[in-house]
Order: structure tokens, then sequence, then C-alpha cells
């Protein structure tokens, strides 16, 4: 049985194609939510395309993501949490909990046995989400992706007064005006990001393994910035980016049968 | 716009598409309750437009009766509202008023609108210094002023001194205060006189009226509740019989409702409930949280607010037993407005054993916007619960009247995750 999930964020638009439990192609979309179904719908051509299969092979297609939005061609959509819950236990079953970081969210889910049973999220705050390093990156001049390179060179620790990204910005100018160097900004902005996350950790209650899944994840520097904080390794997936929209599919062929 | 005539449609309406639409889920007292608050609705209308006194926000219905005037809350009425469209033009009058627009929109919604002539204006202010909840307090100061203005009719105000904590020495105190708010009363307001009698009448109206709200209370730990959660969330105060001109229509209100509800719990029900949940806090009518909670087959129980009275916690009236003694109406007035006194600690004690006596899953805290006592309480209360009952809470913010920070298909979402993740702990 064939079954897709379809992850709508902000930013990108991720699709997994399961062949009963087998993955048989992702597509990763970058595109905001301006035309969420559009996105929806090209990135599941693309995986179709890529897995060598028709639309109508797919059994089940269930989503996720962005609320509000009606995806016509999925049979449901499923809350964030639940998704990440399953696909984290499929790509590492050791998972105690899982935090997910996007462009918009800080999401961290207390899992067991694949179902979650705790969640905590950062609301409409922006901090401890992509978009603090998005606003960070642009005025040091330099892509998301480098802000982990600078950050490894860092000698300094700054720390941000600001705990609003609103108001963050008229903080990092400050700095560097006062010629601070861009790596410490960098740490800083690093560094903070994983101090607005830690109380949601706390807020479900810490656990041992930890598993770091999202957008954000393959940015070393802020796994690194995570372990400082708490002491402790952190697992990454291989694909992070895809867990959500893969437990997607996996709860798709669950419904279906 | 006159909103009285508005509600006065709105239940007009809705009995008679109950009677076009029979459901046989339905309690037979809901549709009785919706004849009482017409019936109390066209009276508000009849005694406002032949120029009567009347005590908008007065500290109690029972008192406001017994000087011969009907208390009006402004906020029980502005909920209850067929349509919210007015919410912008109202928040605009706010923000010209100079009135506090950070607050709690269920307090200076009403008040604008009041101050617009939209709702009927007082005939005497009063404000207190620390009542049931500060934002409440503080309102009723600011409208206070605002009608003591010429252009307004230069209502007269009254400040009352409301202590802050619980004890015999605060009731004394307390009842001295009404004392001197009848004698004002009497003094500025024609066509007022205390009637100690009729107060004492009133008084047995309202222990009555608690009794069967403890029988509701225990009625409420049934699985599965007896009931649906738009008629489980109506709220004690909303039919205070002092509150209506016919307190005994309101009193077979509550007697019907009873004998409904022990039939239910007696044959049994055919009643999915997944999930048995308190709700804290108004639920707001932006929302769909009825069709929500039941899709969800979600019980919701209670509406979590000051209810100590209601559910057995503190003392009812007519209580001999706490004091050691018969206490005067103005005292008995005096212990139940204190014992409804918003304090930290108390309020999240209260939610706790709430929710403890009714067996809840889980709690759904609604952090209303404004609300400056119990809304930064929600992480508190969350933390307690998980701790010493072993429930979550979901903390959903957003304002009552206005559904901007919290659009209903965020509410629906955030709510089936929730329900989902409280099934997943339960199995």
């Amino acid at each position: 049985m064939i079954t897709a999930g379809i992850d709508i964020g902000t930013e990108t638009t991720k699709v997994v194609i399961l062949d009963n439990n087998e993955v048989i192609a992702r597509e990763v979309l970058i595109g905001g939510d301006e035309d969420a179904v559009g996105l929806g719908k090209k990135a599941l051509e693309q995986a179709t395309a890529k897995a060598g299969i028709e639309l109508t092979d797919i059994k089940n297609i269930i989503a996720t993501g962005l609320v509000g939005i009606n995806i016509p061609f999925a049979s449901g959509q499923v809350a964030e949490s639940m998704c990440i819950a399953r696909g984290v236990e499929r790509v590492l079953p050791s998972t105690m909990i899982a935090l997910d970081l996007g462009a918009s969210k800080s999401l961290v889910v207390k899992c067991n046995h694949g179902k979650p049973i705790k969640i905590a999220r950062n609301g409409k705050c922006a901090a401890g989400t992509g978009k603090y390093l998005e606003i960070v990156s642009k005025l040091l001049g330099v892509e998301t992706d480098e802000m982990t390179g600078l950050f490894l060179k860092s000698k300094a620790d700054i720390d941000f007064q600001s705990t609003c990204a609103v108001f963050l910005e008229s903080e990092v100018i400050s700095l560097i005006h006062m010629k601070t160097s861009p790596e410490d900004i960098a740490r800083g902005a690093i560094m903070g990001l994983a101090k607005r996350t830690y109380p949601l950790l706390l807020d479900v209650g810490l656990e041992e393994k930890i598993t770091l899944v999202g957008g954000l994840a393959g940015n070393r520097g802020i796994a690194i910035a995570l372990e400082e904080l708490l002491g402790q390794k952190l697992l990454v997936p291989p694909e992070p980016q895809i867990v959500a929209a893969l437990g997607a599919a996996i709860i798709a062929r669950e419904r279906a049968s | 716009m006159n909103l009285i005539k508005d509600l006065i449609a709105r239940n007009q309406n809705i009995l008679r598409d109950m009677d076009e639409h029979p459901d046989p889920a339905r309690l037979r007292s809901t549709r009785m309750g919706f004849e009482v608050e017409l019936d109390g609705y066209t009276e508000l209308l009849e005694a406002w437009q032949a120029g009567k006194p009347l005590l908008p926000q007065f500290p109690s219905s029972t008192l406001a009766k017994a000087l011969g005037s009907q208390n009006v809350i402004y906020q029980d009425l502005f909920i209850f509202l067929p349509d919210l469209s007015g919410v912008p033009r109202y928040t605009q009058a706010v923000y010209d008023m100079g009135m506090p627009a950070y607050s709690c929109d269920v307090f200076t919604l009403p008040n604008a609108a009041a101050i617009m002539g939209e709702l009927p204006p007082p005939s005497l202010s009063v404000a207190d210094s620390g009542g049931v909840c500060r934002v409440w307090s503080y309102h009723n100061k600011i409208l206070a002023e605002h009608f003591n203005k010429p252009e307004l009719g230069s209502v007269p105000k009254f400040e009352i001194d409301t202590p802050k904590d619980y004890s015999e020495e605060s009731v004394k105190y307390l009842a001295g205060q009404l004392g001197e708010l009848v004698k004002f009363a009497e003094e500025n307001v024609p066509g007022l006189k205390y009637d100690e009698d009729r107060h004492k009448e009133l008084i047995k109206a309202d222990t009555k009226w608690v009794d069967y709200t403890l029988k509701e209370w225990e009625l409420k730990k049934h699985i599965p509740l007896p009931m649906s959660n738009m008629e489980s969330l109506v709220h004690p105060l909303h039919f205070e019989p002092c509150l209506y001109s016919t307190p005994d229509k309101v009193l077979d209100f509550w007697r019907v409702r009873i004998e409904e509800l022990k039939e239910r719990v007696a044959k049994g029900m055919d009643k999915e409930e997944k999930l048995r949940c308190l709700w804290v806090w108004p639920p707001p009518p932006h929302l769909d949280v009825f069709g929500v909670t039941e899709r969800l087959k979600m019980s919701l129980v209670m509406w979590g607010a000051p209810l100590g009275v209601f559910s057995g916690r503190y003392p009812n009236w007519g209580d001999e037993e706490e004091f050691g003694r018969k206490l005067s109406p103005l005292e008995e007035e005096a212990r139940y407005v204190l014992g409804e006194v918003v304090r930290g600690k108390t309020w999240a004690d209260d939610v706790i054993w709430m929710c403890q006596e009714l067996g809840c899953d889980a709690i759904i805290y609604y952090q209303l916007t404004g609300c400056l006592h119990v809304g930064g309480l929600a992480k508190l209360v969350a933390e307690r619960a998980e701790k010493e009952l072993g429930i979550p809470t979901i903390v959903l913010s957003g304002k009552t009247l206005d559904p901007a920070d919290l659009p209903p298909e965020e509410f629906d979402a955030r709510m089936t995750e929730f329900a989902d993740m409280v099934l997943a702990r339960k199995s």
C-alpha cells in the first residue's frame, strides 16, 4: 500500500511517500504559505515522479503543518505533534522528547511509543524560532547556514538583553556599532535561541534522549548550543526536516488499513 | 442601537427555533432558562424606558432588590449578544474615552456600550476597592467617574472599601460599608427604600438557589455528564433568582433542571464521553466551543470560576456554623461577596480541587487577554494539575469577544491535538 504525508510549513513544504513501511520518495520544496495548496500539490507531484508512480497509486494522504488550510487532495489533517511523535519513533525509536525547530515555531513533544504525551510550544513568540536567527543573519550580511561557522569561531559570550525578537534588531545594530565581532554576535544569537527553547523542554520535563528535528535541526550551531545548556548530547536523525511528513505518511497508512 | 432589544430578539429567535426543531437530547429546563432570560430582558427594557431606578454592577442582586431596584450585570448581557459585529466600534470607543484598552474586553466593551447609551445607565454607581475581581473593581470606578459627569447625568457614586482577606472581622466591616451604601442610595436616588424583611425573603430564595446548585454539583460527577456542554457551562450566577423580577420562576427552572438530571442519572444515558475537562474562564462566544468539544466527545463539567458557594466549598447563605451565630442580612451579603473574592493561591487551590472532585482528565485554561489576576495563573495551575493530579492543561490565549488573538481554525486544531494527547496518556 502506498501512502503519503505532506507537511506544510511557513517556508518549506515536505512530502514523504511510503510503500508499506519503506520510504520510496521524499521532497522538500522551498516556498511560503501564500499558496500552500499549490505548493503541496507540486511537492507531491515531484515526489511521485521520483518514486516512479502516479498520484492515483497513493491510497491515502495525510496533511500536517499549518492550520486553517484545507488541503483538498488529503483525506485529513493531523496535528503536528502526532506526526512528529510517529515519525521520530520510526527514525529514532529511543527518542523520549522530540524538539522541532522551524522557521516560525518551536515545538516540544514528549513521546511514548509514537504518541505525544506532553506538548509545549512557543505560541506566537518568534524568539526560539528560525525567524530569530534570520533577523540576526540579515544584519550580519550572511546566510542563516553560515551562522554556525561564525558561532564556532566565537571568542566571547554575549548575553542578549532582548528576550523578544521584535527588539532584537535594535540590539544587534547597537552591538555592530560597538564593533562587536560577527562571530560573537552569531554565538549570542544562537545561544539566545537555545535559551528561549530551554523553558519549553523544562515544561514537558527533561529526559535523556532528546531528538532534534525540523528545518533548523541541520544547523550544527543550534545543536551545540542546546547541548551546552542541557549538558547532554542531542540525537539528530539523518533527514530531520522530513520527520513530520514521514509521521503523516505513517498515520495515512494506519488509517487506510 | 439598543442592545437590550437585540437580546430580546435573540431569545425570541432561540425559543422559536426550539419549537420548530425540538431536540430530545436537550433538557426541558433549558427552554425555561431562555424564557426566564427573555422575561428579564423585557422587564429591564420596560424599567429603562419608564425611567425606573436601575443599579447596574451593584455588589449584590439581593441588596438591589431589597432597595426596590434591579441589578444589571453588563458583562452578563454582553456575552450573550447575538451579533458581535459592534466589537470594533466599542473598541474604538474605549480608546476614544481614554479607558484602558489592554484590559479584559468583557469589562471594557460593555462599559463603553453603557456610556454610549446602548445599555441601561445606572441610577447609582458603586465602585469597590477590591471585590470579586480587580478588573471589575477597576472598571466600575471608571464607569462611576464617567457617569458622574454632568453630560451623563451626574449619577451619584459611592465607593466601598472591600477587605482583601476573609474573616469575621472583614465580614462585619464590609457589612458596615454596605449599610452606608444603603443610606446613601436612599438619600440620593428617588424611589429607593431599603426593606429588611424583603431582604430576608430574598436571601431565602438565594439559599434555595444555592441548594439546587449543590445538587447539580453532585450530579455532574456522573459519567457520562448528564447534559450537553452548553447546558453544563451555564454559570450559576447567570440564573441567580434575584437577578430577575420573578425569583420564583428562576427557582422553578432550577427545580426542573435538577429533576431532569436526576432522572437521566437514574436511567443511564446513551452518550459517549471520552474525556472530562474543566473549562476555566468564560467560553468565548466567537469560538465554537460546544461544537468542537462535542465532536471530540469531551465533556465540559464546569466553568471554573469563583464557585466556592456553588460547590459547597464555602458556606451557603444562612449558615450559622461558621461564625457560631446567625448573621444579619447585611452580614450575609458581606460574607457572600467576600467568599467570591478571587485571590491567587485560593483560585489555584479551587481549580485543582474542582478537578479532583469532578474527576477531570484535563484542564482547558482560556487565558483571557487582559485578565490581571487569573490570567497569569495559567502556568501555576498547569504545573499543580500535572504534579498533584497527573493531568495536563492546555492554555489558550485570547479575548472573549474579539476573535483576533485566537481564530476558530487554530482553536479547533489545538483542541483536537490536545484531545489526542490526553487520550494517548489515558490509554
